[in-house]
């Protein structure tokens, strides 16, 4: 990987984190 | 009318399925996304972050002309399936259009030197965000069932404007944000490997859209007051 990986790893994450926590809240109104 | 929640809610059969799929298909745009498609000339391994940007904005349009269809639906025979389709779907297009926001505005700080310009796609997309919220606040305003679901519709019906608004946007003003590479006019400007990449990519995320649809709609039509 070359420069600017930093944004590239920070997107991922952001979408790891508002994907799964989407997930989780349906979950925890499912209940 | 009080509506309560139910102590559980059985998730319809084919939600395993659509987990496995999504799951797969997941892992396999991951692979493809940061190891297999081959970094941009210009901009290096940035162009990776087109993988989530894109397909997340592509989703939001998906989500919102499925609330205007669901929205025609409650209107035209007043199916509070269609109701409860609507929502759902508004709730999840909101949630994509904020992560293409801020998906958008991370790839923009590298590319552009800013992580925020008032241009045309983003003002627009903007917009797109504050309408949807506004409609699923709109819901909240009432709790009789029939007046809320018409109220939304209506919203729902009309707002679907946003998303031809936004996707031609650059061509219509003197935009900052690239034109469209997939959605247009004759063959995709994209490499082969780039465009194999961000379909599987899209189809992998309309996979996780239809797990949370099931979901969403059957935790809406359990609260709700109407069978």
């Amino acid at each position: 990987m070359s420069g600017g990986v930093e944004f590239v790893v920070a997107a991922y994450a952001v979408t790891a984190i508002v994907l799964v926590g989407y997930l989780v809240s349906l979950r925890a109104r499912s209940r | 009318m009080i509506t309560t929640y139910p102590q559980a809610i059985s998730g319809p059969r084919v939600l395993p399925y659509l987990a496995v799929a999504s799951i797969l298909a997941g892992a396999g745009a991951l692979f493809m996304a940061l190891a297999w498609s081959p970094a941009d000339a210009n901009q290096g391994d940035l162009v990776r972050i087109m993988y989530v940007h894109v397909p997340a904005a592509w989703l939001a349009y998906l989500s919102f002309v499925v609330v205007f269809l669901a929205s025609v639906a409650w209107l035209w025979g007043r199916w509070p399936l269609a109701d409860a389709i609507a929502v759902a779907s508004a709730e999840i297009g909101v949630m994509f259009t904020g992560l293409a926001l801020v998906l958008g505005s991370i790839w923009a700080k590298p590319t552009w030197g800013v992580w925020w310009t008032w241009e045309p796609r983003l003002i627009t997309t903007a917009v797109m965000f504050a309408m949807y919220a506004g409609y699923l606040i709109l819901r909240s305003l009432s709790s009789d069932f029939d007046r809320r679901a018409t109220r939304a519709a209506v919203v729902g019906a009309i707002a679907v404007l946003n998303v031809p608004i936004v996707h031609l946007s650059v061509t219509w003003m003197n935009a900052l944000h690239q034109l469209p590479s997939v959605l247009r006019p004759g063959p995709p400007a994209l490499d082969g490997r780039m465009l194999s990449t961000l379909v599987v990519c899209v189809i992998a995320l309309t996979i996780f859209y239809a797990y949370c649809m099931v979901m969403r709609v059957s935790i809406e039509r359990a609260r709700s007051p109407r069978p």
